[in-house]
């Protein structure tokens, strides 16, 4: 009898929230929707650019 | 974050999430996406966030569920904000809705959990083109979010 090795999910609790890790949901990397919305938020990073403190905080975390 | 919020289900790699709606229109499938992006050299991740129709097999951003569980979704779709955070602490996350309709949804996701959030997150709101701490009743037409150090 062959035994072929499922990929289960597992539980992982974090803090007070419980996730389900499962490796066997679906790629949607390349859904039109994410890719256009992905797309549209670049363009606004580009006009508008980063919280100046973001910006501050990355410094800061890049010099340690 | 102790408020009414469904089970979510990842992938490992804290990128892709989803749960399921439940109300009087039945099962609705959500999938929350983070993708990372590059603007100036520097990397964020934008969040997607639909409807999943598992026919199509691809996200159905015209639909409105009216599954009256706005509040439930809203706090689902932080709790994922907050893992995916806690797996890329130093990565930024950027959420702007799909619509002005859909934007002001997350502000009110965020205005009603930023008591928790705040603990975490450092939460700013970009308003006229200008990034601001985010303060609740004001609008805003994007936010970004972004781990606290140490937390």
């Amino acid at each position: 009898m062959h035994s072929k090795k499922k990929n289960i999910p597992k539980r992982l609790t974090l803090g007070d929230f419980t996730i389900i890790i499962d490796d066997n949901m679906p790629d949607r990397s390349n859904d039109p929707f994410f890719v256009k919305k992905g797309l549209a938020s670049e363009e606004s990073m580009k006009k508008y650019g980063f919280p100046e403190e973001f910006l501050k905080d990355r410094q800061r975390r890049l010099g340690e | 974050m102790n408020k009414e919020r469904y089970q979510v289900i990842s992938k490992s790699n804290h990128l892709d999430f989803e749960f399921e709606s439940e109300g009087p229109r039945g099962r609705i499938k959500k999938a929350i996406i983070y993708r990372p992006h590059n603007v100036d050299g520097i990397t964020y991740f934008n969040l997607g966030f639909g409807n999943w129709n598992d026919d199509t097999k691809e996200i159905d951003d015209k639909a409105i569920s009216n599954n009256l569980d706005r509040d439930k979704i809203l706090v689902t779709v932080a709790v994922s904000v907050l893992e995916f955070t806690k797996g890329f602490p130093d990565m930024p996350v950027f959420i702007e809705g799909s619509t002005p309709a859909r934007t002001r949804l997350y502000q009110m996701g965020i205005s009603a959990n930023m008591s928790e959030i705040e603990t975490v997150l450092k939460v700013y709101g970009r308003q006229d083109g200008e990034w601001k701490p985010f303060r609740k009743n004001v609008n805003y037409d994007a936010f970004m979010a972004w781990r606290k150090h140490n937390t």
